[in-house]
């Protein structure tokens, strides 16, 4: 037997629809708060990656400013000229190489 | 000890081994046999009960009660409504279609009924002797550990053998403290048809009560095995709502059993 016998049906029941609806409101508010927990850390997450993109991006730049000032330092008339020398260093190359066999 | 035992009941029938029968008479016929503690008996009735069956469990015994519910079918107010009639300090939650199998099955749900246990189940058999219910799991879905191994199955390292803390236990026969179900609020009638014995056992677990599988205790319980459950979106919905990351992590269930 418990101290509540003499609670009636209809008070026992009231006061379990009371109870039963503040734990269900606590359990919604933690399961809240763990998904606003979740979310928070995935933002720190992203956050994070996309400070570590940004560093990357930067450093790029710096690399692609130095290669088109290199670039735009070289003649039209320069630069042709380099690449017919590298082909024909290239050819007398293979060349020498079948004349030793 | 004075146990209430709440049976839910319409009063069907069907066919058990060649025999018609009205299954809550004879579940109850089956508990005031076995019982062996003080018990009381209390049959919620929906509107469909025909007046013959309410007479045959009457003429059981002085132990049978008889409570009337007439609104829609919702397992939860049902059980509430049971539980809200009974004077014992346990309550003995109880599908109608079930059948005691070993004698001191109530004495055993007891003994694990001890401090800080806030629920107890038991080994259920369908008519053909494979396991039913053998605890809760709900560590990739919310169903029953074992569901449909022959009965006698162990289990890895025999934990089915094992009286043992579970994630959770059905309510077709479910052992609770009065104290327990008060303090926790009873049933959610929110849930009228699906995972009330789910939300049940996270209210008491959230609350610091154990769950614990009995397998000492067994029933058949002649619930088909192909079911269909009929879960409602809005079940599914609210019980995410408030367990969901409880229920994901299921430290009760061994990896294979």
């Amino acid at each position: 037997m418990t101290e509540l016998d003499d609670d009636s049906p209809r008070q026992r029941l009231a006061r379990w629809t009371s109870t039963d609806a503040a734990i269900g409101s606590a359990a919604e508010a933690e399961q809240l708060r763990a998904q606003l927990a979740e979310r928070v850390a995935e933002v720190a997450d992203l956050r994070a990656r996309l400070a570590h993109l940004t560093s990357r991006v930067a450093q790029l730049e710096v690399v692609n400013t130095e290669l088109r000032r290199t670039t735009s330092r070289v003649s039209p008339l320069a630069l042709a000229r380099r690449i017919v020398n590298k082909v024909c260093r290239r050819t007398r190359s293979a060349v020498a190489g079948r004349l030793r066999r | 000890m004075t146990v209430s035992a709440i049976v839910p009941s319409i009063g069907t029938g069907g066919v058990i081994r060649g025999t018609h029968r009205t299954f809550v008479t004879e579940s109850v016929r089956s508990v005031l046999a076995t019982a062996n503690v003080d018990i009381e008996v209390i049959v919620v009735a929906g509107r469909e009960m025909p007046a013959e069956t309410v007479d045959e469990l009457r003429a059981l015994g002085p132990e049978v009660r008889i409570v009337e519910y007439r609104d829609a079918f919702n397992f939860s107010a049902v059980v509430n409504l049971g539980a809200a009639h009974a004077t014992g300090d346990h309550l003995l939650l109880l599908n109608d279609d079930t059948e005691v199998v070993t004698d001191d099955w109530l004495v055993r749900m007891i003994d694990a009924c001890g401090p800080g246990v806030g629920a107890v189940g038991a080994k259920l058999l369908f008519e053909d002797g494979t396991l039913q219910h053998a605890g809760h799991t709900y560590r990739t879905a919310l169903g029953h550990v074992a569901f449909g191994l022959p009965g006698d199955s162990a289990g890895r390292n025999g934990v089915l053998l094992r009286r043992r803390e579970v994630a959770g236990v059905t309510a077709a026969c479910m052992l609770t403290p009065y104290s327990v179900f008060d303090a926790v609020g009873g049933f959610t009638v929110g849930l009228p048809g699906n995972y009330n014995d789910v939300d049940y056992c996270m209210k008491l677990r959230v609350a610091g009560w154990s769950c614990v599988y009995e397998p000492a205790a067994v029933l058949y319980h002649f619930e088909s095995k192909s079911r269909v459950a009929g879960i409602k979106p809005e079940e599914i919905e609210l019980i995410q709502r408030r367990w969901l990351t409880h229920l994901v992590h299921d430290r009760y269930t061994p990896g294979n059993v």
